[in-house]
């Protein structure tokens, strides 16, 4: 039987590859460039999934957000095109600092069997809700200000906890 | 501002709308293009036959089945990138 991981590599592949197949035709009939992009972020998105699929990961994942990086380009270019020179910078700068903060909530959190320190639970879901409140941030136009702050000042405030006992 | 591709749907969506054709001067209303710019993006039309001039002084424009073609794939692809969140440039 096939395993999981492959099935599930290979419908991503095709899909893909479909999508990438369909914006080049767009791009052959219309000559529309939103179609020509569309076309290389999945192809790069395809290769990305053919190189992970290989456990070629450390190439892979590039490829894949390089891919993901021009799609969200066309996106922005077409959909906000007044934030499109601000967006992306900040976006990719909130999403490797909503990574690493969530890494270090999940880090946090496994560290608590091994020290058995109550306090490693609260600093781990202060780091938690500080990913979440910069989640937030990544999709500011759905998410009231205020939440979000009150969420990030709940994150940095269990940290701070880690001094004060 | 409008892309040139979206220029010409517009052309030919109004064009298609008009059953024994149109004329230049409805053409500029309907598909608000200036004047100058219109008679250059039809030349261009006719030349690539998607358009072709009918009535007796010859002066009406008419979608040609190219155009009518060209119409129904701008509207299969722009659906498609609509789907996927984007607008077709």
């Amino acid at each position: 039987m096939m395993d999981l991981r492959i099935i599930s590599y290979l419908v991503s592949i095709a899909v893909s590859l479909i999508i990438a197949i369909y914006f080049i035709l767009g791009y052959n009939k219309l000559r529309s460039t939103t179609f020509l992009t569309g076309f290389t972020a999945f192809l790069l998105i395809s290769a990305g999934l053919i190189l992970n699929l290989y456990n070629l990961s450390f190439v892979g994942y590039f490829f894949e957000a390089a891919g993901f990086l021009v799609s969200s380009l066309i996106h922005a270019r077409t959909v906000r095109r007044y934030l499109a020179i601000g967006i992306i910078p900040v976006a990719v700068g909130e999403t490797l600092a909503f990574f690493f903060s969530l890494y270090a909530g999940v880090e946090t959190l496994l560290f608590y069997s091994k020290s058995g320190k109550k306090i490693n639970i609260i600093t781990g879901t202060g780091f938690m809700l500080i990913s979440v409140s910069i989640f937030m941030q990544l999709i500011f136009y759905v998410v009231p200000a205020n939440l979000q702050l009150i969420v990030q000042l709940a994150g940095y405030s269990m940290l701070i906890s880690a001094l004060v006992r | 501002m409008r892309s040139q591709i979206k220029i010409i749907v517009d052309i030919l969506d109004a064009l298609e709308q008009s059953e024994n054709g149109a004329k230049i001067t409805d053409l500029v209303r309907k598909a608000n293009v200036p004047y100058v710019r219109l008679t250059e993006l039809l030349d261009e039309l006719l030349k690539k036959n998607f358009v072709e001039l009918v009535g007796e002084a010859g002066n009406y424009y008419k979608i040609t089945k190219n155009g009518a073609m060209l119409l129904d794939e701008y509207r299969k692809f722009s659906s498609f990138a609509q789907n996927l969140g984007l607008d077709v440039d």
